[in-house]
């Protein structure tokens, strides 16, 4: 046990260093706890979808702040204090399921490329090719579109079952789609780096076999550019996400997400200044998870670059 | 003696972009019981893919084309290059391993050096340590049980009371629970290392840990460490590969391969990267741990002064082939094939003018026809173009493949 304690006592005196680092991870940490106690902070009517932002009046132009609203109303009166709140969730569910989603695919894929090389690696790569042609926000756009509402799992005779997907869900798959050839790439140059290393030889010769030889040696040594890429992505991928909600085609109307609160208040933002606060107030929530979900990644990178760690 | 280990007619080629390189052309080689073999030549004669040969760890583009490997086995003669992924990988580390040559290189980076070595036992030595955990755990159970009498007899003093104590303790077949679902494990895990039910306890969080066969296999890794004469092992074994010097790396190293007491051992030139005194320590080590396990040695080096000093026999090899074997003493007094000849005079001597051999090394990718050191020869003669001398006996033991014996 000693040596993991060290190593993270290591870890903690090397984030204490970078005080930029130590702002990230307050931000993610603050971001985290905001979602925790939503139900606290911005209590849901009870019987209703908590993501689906509350409001009692219908009429179309945003009020300011008020002590009702803190934060005001968006188009249609929809509680922007609200909105931002669990909003907060669902940024972290964006970035979580995309990123996981990716990660699962884009690494398997890739080591199994990298590690056997030959006929399955230009297999793979290709594949990965073919993702990559296209401009990631088209693409997207294209695959919410074209993935259908309704996914038949089993249907046989009086046996049915089927999986019906909201417009996020796909919004979810298209955007997991579109990032994990990056990944792929990324592991695939490190895998194969590594595979010729000399312990990778040297514990082929003491008996361990391929699977052992991919998870306990090959993984451990290229993991760490996926880990800082994945931790700057999740920032980047809810940004995406909240574009493509402003273009209308990520959650539906009303629905509690940074993206969605901008989209609505779109309409107002020629008028001037006066309408602020409608897209002031969720466009600084997404700012701000962006840049600490970013300076977590240079923190990342900070601890383990193995250049750095040599001492 | 009878014949270990045997290489027959090995060709090994590689298919590269610039051609096919034929590394290795019809290597005869055999290895004797608790001998220690050399194998000497310049850097790309094929020693190394000799050894790697050996345990079918060539590297791609590389392919073993042609000849045998036998093994003996225990008391199974078995030929190594046919055999499956499966049973290779229960050979490599257990019964043959290798030393690498670059000690920094060959461990990993991110674990422990306790880590690595612990791998190779869990790999090959599980079903002994856990017996070693199971003889523990049954020793605690009598202790305790004996604690127990102990206090009942110092306790009760009514006779009657004691008595029935004590024959109630008796029938207590079990008393701890832990210990007794910690033996069933081990238990499963001694008949089957890889039953499925113990995959599923393994991802039990906390409880799934085995800890005691952990703390078996550390006690079993310090002292290995020990054996290899690391100062301070317990705290050694919680070091990463970069906090230890090169020749500590190396001792690790040997001791990955030893940890398993192998039947062969082979060396690529484990000492090449050390400094002198370093060298000397793990020439002396390498013998020690020989003697004391009984292992044979395939002993790669390019420096003729370790092969004088550490093997019984010696192989020379030149550009792919292997030109002549003979005993130490014997290759040193009455060298035959012309490039050992060359060979020995060109290690430097003080007050001599240093010689070389004339030539180069051909490149192996069109090698020359016929023997493949006669554009170096100084004897050469019109059949050495025409075919590959053949391997004979010129002298009890000696071999040499030269048209000149």
């Amino acid at each position: 046990m000693a040596p993991r304690k060290k190593e993270l006592k290591f870890m903690l005196t090397r984030l204490k260093k970078s005080p930029l680092s130590i702002v990230g991870i307050s931000i993610v940490v603050f971001y985290v706890m905001l979602a925790i106690l939503a139900p606290i902070l911005a209590p849901p009517w009870p019987g209703r979808n908590p993501f689906m932002i509350p409001r009692n009046e219908y009429w179309v132009e945003p009020q300011p702040p008020s002590a009702k609203h803190i934060f005001g109303t968006a188009q249609g009166q929809y509680d922007i204090w609200y909105g931002c709140i669990w909003g907060t969730i669902t940024a972290f569910q964006v970035g979580g399921i995309i990123i996981g989603f990716s990660l699962i695919i884009g690494l398997s894929i890739g080591t199994i490329a990298g590690y056997y090389g030959g006929i399955i690696d230009e297999l793979m790569m290709r594949l990965t090719d073919i993702f990559l042609a296209f401009p990631g926000l088209v693409l997207c756009m294209a695959l919410v579109i074209a993935i259908p509402n309704v996914w038949p799992i089993i249907d046989w005779g009086p046996l049915k079952w089927t999986l019906a997907l909201t417009q996020l869900d796909k919004l979810l798959i298209a955007l997991a789609i579109v990032s994990w050839p990056s990944y792929c790439r990324v592991i695939r140059g490190e895998v194969i780096r590594v595979k010729a290393e000399d312990y990778i030889q040297a514990s082929r010769s003491v008996g361990c076999s391929d699977l052992r030889l991919i998870i306990k040696h090959i993984l451990p040594n290229s993991i760490y550019p996926i880990l800082i890429m994945a931790s700057l992505d999740i920032g980047a991928v809810v940004l995406t996400a909240a574009a493509l909600s402003y273009l209308g085609i990520g959650s539906p109307s009303g629905y509690a997400d940074w993206g969605q609160l901008i989209n609505l208040s779109g309409p107002w933002v020629e008028i001037g200044l006066k309408y602020w606060y409608t897209y002031v107030i969720p466009g600084l929530f997404i700012f701000t998870f962006v840049l600490g979900w970013n300076l977590l990644g240079d923190a990342f990178r900070d601890i383990l670059d193995p250049m750095l760690r040599r001492r | 003696m009878s014949k270990l280990l045997e290489v027959q007619d090995l060709v090994l080629r590689f298919y590269t972009y610039a051609g096919v390189v034929k590394a290795l052309e019809g290597v005869n080689l055999y290895l004797k019981k608790e001998e220690t073999l050399g194998i000497v030549g310049e850097t790309g004669c094929g020693k190394t893919m000799t050894g790697l040969s050996i345990l079918s760890l060539v590297p791609p583009p590389g392919k073993i084309e042609g000849g045998k490997v036998m093994f003996q086995n225990g008391d199974k003669n078995m030929e190594l290059l046919s055999q499956k992924d499966a049973t290779l990988m229960d050979i490599r580390g257990k019964d043959i391993s290798i030393i690498f040559q670059e000690p920094g290189a060959a461990l990993n980076p991110v674990y422990t050096v306790g880590d690595q070595i612990a791998e190779v036992l869990l790999l090959h030595r599980k079903r002994e340590l856990c017996k070693r955990v199971l003889a523990q755990i049954e020793k605690e159970e009598l202790e305790e049980k004996e604690r127990k009498r102990k206090k009942i007899e110092k306790e009760i003093k009514d006779e009657e009371t004691r008595k029935r104590e004590l024959e109630k303790l008796e029938r207590q077949k079990r008393e701890n629970w832990k210990r007794g679902m910690e033996k069933k494990i081990y238990r499963t895990m001694l008949k089957n290392p890889n039953a499925i039910s113990l995959k599923f306890f393994k991802r039990i969080p906390i409880i799934g840990r085995y800890r005691r066969l952990k703390r078996e296999t550390r006690k079993e890794v310090v002292k290995i460490l020990r054996e290899l004469e690391i100062a301070d092992p317990e705290r050694a074994v919680h070091m990463y590969p970069h906090e230890l010097s090169g020749g500590m790396q190396q001792r690790i190293v040997i001791g990955i391969a030893l940890a398993c007491n192998p039947t062969v051992l082979i060396a690529d030139e484990p000492t090449t990267s050390l400094d002198m005194t370093v060298q000397a320590q793990i020439l002396d080590l390498i013998r020690r741990l020989k003697e004391k396990s009984g292992s044979s040695i395939i002993y790669i080096t390019h420096d003729m002064g370790v092969v004088a000093e550490l093997c019984d026999r010696v192989a020379v090899m030149y550009a792919g082939s292997v030109c002549e074997v003979a005993e130490v003493k014997e290759l040193f007094k009455n060298p035959m094939h012309p490039y050992t000849k060359a060979l020995l005079e060109s290690i430097p001597r003080p007050g001599q003018a240093f010689k070389s051999i004339s030539g180069t090394v051909p490149g192996l990718i069109d090698p020359p026809p016929g023997c493949r050191f006669h554009p170096r020869c100084p004897f050469a003669m019109a059949e050495c173009i025409e075919a590959m001398p053949k391997m004979n006996e010129v002298k009890k033991e000696h071999f040499v493949a030269c048209y000149l014996y």
